[in-house]
């Protein structure tokens, strides 16, 4: 399994406009193991070996803190999700690192102010505020360059194959055919908010597959 | 550059209070290169401050759990090919092409080992809902409550006796305690519900597709638990620590007192129901105190308070009952959803109509649409689908 990280921190993964969707409750394995957070060193040691219930903890421990600083910071639920994804799965990915890291929490907090930044920056260029978009189209849009194009459309493509069936069903009712919500709801016979808690995870989904992959960052815009 | 400027820009920026002169100000400034290093450190130091304050903004759980799931499986492979062989793989994919040839209703997906047919199901009785629920110790380990037999799940990790009898569980704590506080989940299915008793004595009815987490024991100057779903708590004294439960943005902090909270993720407000005693319910920024018979709804960023509200039909889902009182019509069918784990759909339009009524959870679906057909509402029943008819 050879994972090529691409530059991450000139990356933005920049999203205009996109809701956030309330997901409905689903039986999964997500471990909430949280021993007392006193031995993070442990833990680093434990995620460097691959300890997925150790992620969970340190992912725990972290997300809701980084979650509300990113919120002060830009003003946007959808965008602070984004970022603390991003993060997270930088720290999962180079976790084989993580034993050279002396102070986890400033590595972390640095990791989440220059994303901060690079978000700010970006809306200054595009002239636009994070927190109010204007809505577009789901498709990813991937930048005109004509020798990556192709590989970064095998790997967006490879990214919605892998989804589960109904993720992948919904994804592309909406966003190759372009239903509506409730035409898919009606068309699968599922409801309104299970859609919604589809389209969301598959997105997510899609958007850590591609991240890991692609040496640029996506413009993903949404429509909802 | 005027360092003192930007800094002005940043601290107004954060306050969302730039006028549109400054916003445009503060943008060109951004987009300098030589900005970067002092935007930078103004960043740092915010973090720096915000680091060791309790987070203002949380994450529901689902959505963290998606975040996570989501970084988990980034980066192992796709599929291997076989999988493409599966049956379920090739009736989704050419369900695909005959939802867009004829709009045909297509195979449900959850994934139950039985029943998972693109035809109708003939299943006329589709039970009620029971007590059923699974536990996530803190070592991650998973205990499917309802195929244990009654006894001691003792966790390994900690010295607390975890009683498990019929529907419901205890926690009682023996003795010493080490130092690592445990955390446990216990989570509902659609179809189940159950009780706990925590170790404080506080006793919790979860009910379906719900989510309760909480230490194994409350130690420390308060007690919190976080919930997703929907829970009636009846929560032990103790004047010393208050007792905190967490739903997204909202919390509700009681003293001692009986209370529900109904927060299901979705479109759903969160309501918190107030029975005896008193709580305060919180978000980041304003705050209520409800005394018994009120009930706060927390709905577009702020909080309503309803006085007198029926609160025995608030909580009668604890008791086996269905308590209607002039429910509107989504709201019955998110209920039937949960409890008979069933996707709800509608022809057209939404009936107008509101019902009341007392039935008993106990009820086959069959028998709970026939009873509401009689007081106006018509639904279809077709394999695990409930179409509701417009009037």
């Amino acid at each position: 399994m050879d994972i090529f990280w691409k530059g991450m921190d000139n990356n933005i993964i920049f999203n205009l406009q996109s809701r956030i969707f309330k997901i409905a409750f689903e039986r999964t394995n997500f471990c909430v193991s949280m021993p007392a957070y006193n031995n993070e060193l442990a833990i680093l040691a434990q995620i460097a070996r691959g300890d997925e219930a150790a992620f969970a903890a340190l992912f725990d421990h972290y997300r809701d803190k980084v979650y509300s600083i990113c919120i002060k910071l830009t003003h946007s639920p959808e965008l602070s999700e984004e970022i603390l994804q991003d993060v997270f799965l930088k720290v999962w990915i180079k976790r084989n690192d993580l034993p050279q890291i002396t102070h986890f929490r400033a590595y972390l907090y640095t990791m989440v102010r220059n994303m901060v930044y690079n978000a700010l920056k970006a809306a200054a260029q595009h002239e636009l505020t994070l927190a109010a978009m204007p809505p577009g189209e789901l498709t990813p849009v991937v930048p005109d360059d004509t020798l990556l194009y192709k590989e970064n459309q095998q790997i967006l493509a490879a990214a919605i194959n892998r989804l589960p069936p109904q993720q992948q069903m919904v994804y592309k009712l909406i966003g190759e055919q372009g239903l509506k919500r409730e035409e898919v709801s009606r068309a699968m016979g599922i409801s309104p908010e299970t859609v919604k808690t589809h389209i969301a995870q598959a997105m997510r989904s899609i958007r850590a597959y591609c991240r890991v992959r692609m040496g640029i960052g996506l413009l993903f815009l949404l429509f909802f | 550059m005027d360092q003192q400027r930007l800094t002005y820009l940043f601290e107004r920026y954060l306050q969302n209070s730039l006028t549109p002169e400054e916003h445009a100000e503060f943008q060109e400034l951004m987009r300098r290169p030589e900005t970067e290093v002092d935007v930078k450190r103004l960043l740092d130091e915010f973090i720096h401050e915000q680091e060791d304050e309790p987070p203002v903004h949380t994450l529901h759980i689902e959505t963290a759990r998606s975040i996570y799931h989501s970084i988990i499986g980034a980066d192992q492979e796709p599929a291997p090919a076989k999988r493409l062989f599966h049956w379920r793989y090739w009736l989704a994919a050419a369900s695909i092409l005959a939802v867009v040839l004829t709009g045909v209703l297509i195979a449900n997906e959850r994934s139950r080992p039985k029943a998972i047919v693109a035809h109708q199901v003939q299943d006329a009785h589709l039970p009620p809902g029971k007590d059923a629920a699974i536990l996530i110790l803190g070592d991650g380990s998973r205990i499917v409550l309802d195929k244990t037999e009654n006894g001691n799940l003792r966790s390994p990790q900690s010295s607390v006796d975890i009683i498990k009898l019929n529907g419901q569980l205890t926690y009682r704590s023996s003795g010493a305690q080490s130092g690592a506080i445990e955390y446990n989940t216990i989570t509902t299915p659609r179809g189940g519900q159950y009780k706990l008793v925590l170790a404080d004595g506080t006793k919790v009815w979860l009910n379906a597709a719900s989510s309760l987490r909480f230490p194994t024991v409350f130690t420390g100057e308060k007690r919190a638990i976080e919930l997703s779903g929907e829970g009636y708590f009846e929560v032990a004294k103790d004047a010393a620590r208050p007792f905190y439960v967490q739903t997204g943005e909202v919390t509700v902090q009681v003293l001692g007192t009986h209370f529900n909270i109904h927060a299901y993720a979705g479109d759903d407000p969160i309501k918190t129901t107030l029975l005896e005693g008193k709580v305060k319910v919180a978000s980041a920024k304003e705050f209520k105190m409800l005394t018994p018979g009120q009930q706060a709804t927390w709905q577009h960023q702020t909080f309503q308070v309803a006085d007198d509200v029926d609160t025995e039909s608030v909580v009668a889902w604890k008791n086996g009952l269905f308590h209607l009182s002039s429910a509107d019509v989504p709201s019955i069918m998110k209920q039937i959803a949960r409890w008979y784990d069933v996707d709800v759909q509608y022809e057209s339009k939404i009936p107008n109509a509101h019902i009341s009524g007392k039935m008993s959870r106990n009820l086959n679906l069959t028998q709970v649409l026939k009873i509401l057909e009689h007081s106006g509402l018509h639904c279809r029943l077709s394999g695990r689908t409930v179409t509701v008819l417009p009037e």
